[in-house]
C-alpha cells in the first residue's frame, strides 16, 4: 500500500493532508496518533470509503475506491466494528460468503470453532471480545493481502485484546500478509508490529521501520532552560518545563551535550507520545 | 444477493404481509357487502324507479354500506406510506448502525450495492401497488356503478397508474430521507409529511389544473334538462350570469326567484323565473374522456419526484463519504 501526496477535507479543514508513505508487503505496520490526527480517515482512504480530495492511495498498485477486485484483497475491521445484530453467527458467514468470491468458509468456521464462538448464536448476544472476533474473521476469511484495523481492541479488556492480536498475528504468520492496525495502545503495538506510521494533525510524523524510529533519541533532564540555546545542538522534540527542572526529549544530530544535562536513553512509548503531544504548528515544524 | 436482501428485510416483511393480507380480505368483503347490496336493489330496478317501500328499504341498504365501506377506504390511502417505512427501515438502520462500511469493504461496488437495494425497493413497491389495484378494481367499479365519477377521489387515486406512482413516490422519499439523515424519527417524519402533502397538494390545488377546464354558458331559455341531468364529468364551477355575465350567488337566484305560497308547480316555475330574468348558466369542468390524460399527468409527475428522489440517494450513497 502507499499513499500519494493524499489529502481529505471536510469542509473547511484537512483531516489529512500531503501524506506520502509507503507500506511494504508483509510488514505490520502501527499507525499511531492522537485523537483527532487523521487515523481513520487515512484508514477509510485505504479501503475506499473515502475518496481522497487531493493526491492518490493505491493497494496493489490501483487505486481501491469503487474497485470490487481490489476491495477483494483487502480485509477491513472498522472502528466499533459494525455487525448485523440481528444475524446469527452463520448468517454472517453467508453474508461474507455471499459478497467475496475468495471466501474461504473452512477457514471461517475453523477459526470460530477454535475461538468456541457458537455458530446458531445472534450476533448481539455475544460478548464484545467475541464480536471483536468475528469482525476480524469475516476480514480474513476474505483471504486479504492488506488487513485493516481501525482501533480494533479499543473496547476489549485485556485478555480479549490478547486474544483478538494472537488470532491476528498467527494468521499473519500462516498468510503473510500485510497488516495496518491503528490504536492507542503503543505498548501492544511496540509488541505487535515491526513498521510505524505516526499522524498527528493531520500529517505524517514518521513512517518506516518501528527499530529505526527510537533510534538517536535521547531524553535529556536538567536545571530550568531555554529551548532555544539547545536547538543549535540538536532537534527538540518535546520540552516539558517544571519551576526548577527541564526535560527534553531530543534527537541527536551530532552534537555533544553539556554535562549540566543528565542523559538517558527513552522508551519506545515515551518517544511517541513526546511526538504526538507536539502541538499543530511544531508538527509543522519536525516533519 | 437475493438471500442477503431478503434476509435483511425479513422482520418488517414478517410485520408488512400479514397485515396487507388483512386488508385485501377486509377490501374482498366491503366490495362483496356493498356489490349484493347494489344487486339486490338493481334486480328490483330501484335505481330506475326507487319510488316503492321495498326498493327505499334495498336502496337505503346500499347507500349505507357504501357510505360506511367508504369511510374505511379513505384509510387506505396511507397504504403506499406504510409500505414505504416498512421497506427503508432496513436500510436506515444499516446506514445508523454503520453495517454499510462492512457491506462496502466486501468485493462489491458501492454502485452494485446501491443498484440492488433501490431496485429491490422499486420492485417490491410496484407489485404493492399492482397487488392493490387488482384488489381495488371491483370496489373501484362498485362505486362507479351508481353515482360517482370517474374523477371523485376514490375512483381516480385508486386507478393502476397513479397508484405505482403513490407507491414508489413514497418508497423514493423515505430512501432519499434515511439516506440524508441517518436516523429513525426524522426519516419517519419526513416520510409522513412529505408524502401526505404532496397528496394534498396534487388531489386539492394541482389536479384542476392539469388542463384548463372547459366553460360553457347556456342560456336558460335554450335549457334542455342539462342543467340537472347527471353527467360523469369533473364540475369546477357552475353559477347563474346575468346577461352582462355578473355573476349572480345562490342566494341571490332564489332571492329574485322565491315562489309564493300558493305556487303549485315549483319547477315550471322556476324555469320561467330564469327565463324572465335573461339569466345564463355557467360552467367549467374537465370533461370525462380528460380522465386518462389525468391519470397519466398525474402518475409522470410522481414519477418525476421519485425518479429525482432516486437519483439523490444514489449520488448520496455512491459519492459522499461513508
Amino acid at each position: 500500500m502507499e499513499t500519494i501526496d493524499l489529502g481529505k477535507r471536510y469542509r473547511r479543514s484537512w483531516a489529512l493532508q500531503n501524506c506520502s508513505l509507503e507500506i511494504p508487503a508483509g510488514r505490520i505496520a502501527a499507525l499511531i496518533g492522537p485523537n483527532g490526527a487523521g487515523k481513520t480517515t487515512l484508514l477509510n482512504l485505504a479501503v475506499g470509503l473515502l475518496s481522497p480530495t487531493e493526491g492518490a492511495v493505491r493497494v496493489f498498485g490501483s487505486a481501491p475506491s469503487d474497485n470490487p477486485e481490489a476491495l477483494g484483497r483487502i480485509g477491513f475491521v472498522a472502528q466499533d466494528r459494525p455487525l448485523y445484530r440481528s444475524f446469527t453467527v452463520s448468517e454472517m458467514l453467508r453474508f461474507g460468503a455471499t459478497l467475496n468470491p475468495r471466501w474461504d468458509d473452512a477457514m471461517a468456521r475453523s477459526r470460530l470453532d477454535r475461538l468456541n464462538i457458537p455458530l446458531g448464536q445472534k450476533v448481539h448476544k455475544l460478548s464484545g471480545g467475541q464480536q471483536s472476533q468475528i469482525a476480524l474473521v469475516l476480514a480474513l476469511a476474505k483471504r486479504p493481502e492488506l488487513i485493516v484495523l481501525d482501533e480494533p481492541v479499543a473496547a476489549l479488556d485485556p485478555l480479549a485484546r490478547r486474544e483478538f492480536l494472537q488470532t491476528l498475528l498467527d494468521a499473519t504468520v500462516e498468510t503473510g500478509m500485510t497488516v495496518l492496525l491503528s490504536s492507542h495502545l503503543v505498548g501492544e503495538l511496540e509488541r505487535v508490529c515491526d513498521y510505524l506510521v505516526l499522524l498527528n494533525a493531520a500529517r505524517v510524523q514518521f513512517a518506516g521501520d518501528l527499530e529505526t524510529f527510537a533510534e538517536g533519541h535521547r531524553l535529556l533532564v536538567g536545571p530550568r532552560a531555554q529551548t532555544e540555546e539547545l536547538a543549535r545542538v540538536s532537534h527538540v522534540v518535546h520540552a516539558t518545563h517544571t519551576d526548577r527542572q527541564t526535560s527534553l526529549l531530543v534527537k541527536l544530530n551530532g552534537h555533544g551535550y553539556d554535562p549540566q544535562w543528565d542523559v538517558r536513553d527513552p522508551g519506545f512509548e515515551e518517544i511517541v507520545l513526546a511526538y504526538m503531544g507536539q502541538r499543530v504548528e511544531e508538527v509543522e515544524t519536525t516533519r | 444477493m437475493t438471500w442477503l436482501t431478503w434476509r435483511l428485510h425479513r422482520t418488517e416483511a414478517a410485520i408488512g404481509i400479514p397485515i396487507f393480507a388483512a386488508l385485501i380480505v377486509i377490501m374482498f368483503l366491503a366490495t362483496q357487502s356493498v356489490n349484493s347490496a347494489y344487486d339486490a336493489a338493481s334486480n328490483l330496478g330501484c335505481f330506475d324507479n326507487g319510488d316503492s317501500i321495498l326498493c327505499s328499504e334495498r336502496l337505503s341498504d346500499y347507500y349505507d354500506r357504501s357510505s360506511r365501506w367508504g369511510n374505511l377506504t379513505t384509510l387506505l390511502h396511507g397504504i403506499p406510506l406504510a409500505v414505504a417505512a416498512l421497506l427503508v427501515i432496513p436500510t436506515l438502520q444499516e446506514l445508523e448502525r454503520g453495517t454499510h462500511r462492512l457491506a462496502w469493504t466486501q468485493s462489491i461496488s458501492r454502485r452494485r450495492w446501491t443498484l440492488i437495494r433501490v431496485g429491490f425497493l422499486i420492485g417490491i413497491s410496484t407489485l404493492v401497488a399492482a397487488v392493490w389495484a387488482v384488489t381495488t378494481s371491483d370496489w373501484r367499479s362498485s362505486i362507479l356503478q351508481v353515482d360517482e365519477q370517474s374523477f371523485a377521489r376514490d375512483a381516480f387515486e385508486l386507478s393502476p397508474a397513479v397508484l405505482v406512482g403513490y407507491g414508489l413516490f413514497a418508497v423514493a422519499l423515505g430512501l432519499a430521507a434515511a439516506v440524508v439523515t441517518r436516523r429513525l424519527i426524522p426519516t419517519l417524519a419526513l416520510l409522513a409529511v412529505g408524502f401526505t402533502g404532496t397528496r394534498i397538494l396534487t388531489t386539492f390545488v394541482l389536479r384542476e389544473r392539469y388542463r384548463n377546464p372547459v366553460e360553457e354558458t347556456i342560456p336558460a331559455a335554450d335549457d334542455t334538462g342539462q342543467f340537472t341531468a347527471f353527467e360523469d364529468r369533473w364540475i369546477l364551477d357552475e353559477s347563474w350570469l346575468t346577461k352582462s355575465g355578473e355573476r349572480l350567488s345562490w342566494e341571490r337566484v332564489n332571492q329574485l326567484c322565491t315562489p309564493g305560497a300558493d305556487e303549485q308547480n315549483f319547477e315550471a316555475f322556476y324555469q320561467k323565473c330564469l327565463v324572465d330574468n335573461d339569466l345564463q348558466y355557467y360552467r367549467a369542468f374537465h370533461p370525462t374522456d380528460r380522465f386518462g390524460q389525468f391519470q397519466l399527468i398525474e402518475t409522470a409527475l410522481y414519477l418525476g419526484l421519485a425518479a429525482g428522489l432516486f437519483a439523490l440517494s444514489y449520488w448520496w450513497l455512491t459519492r459522499r463519504s461513508a
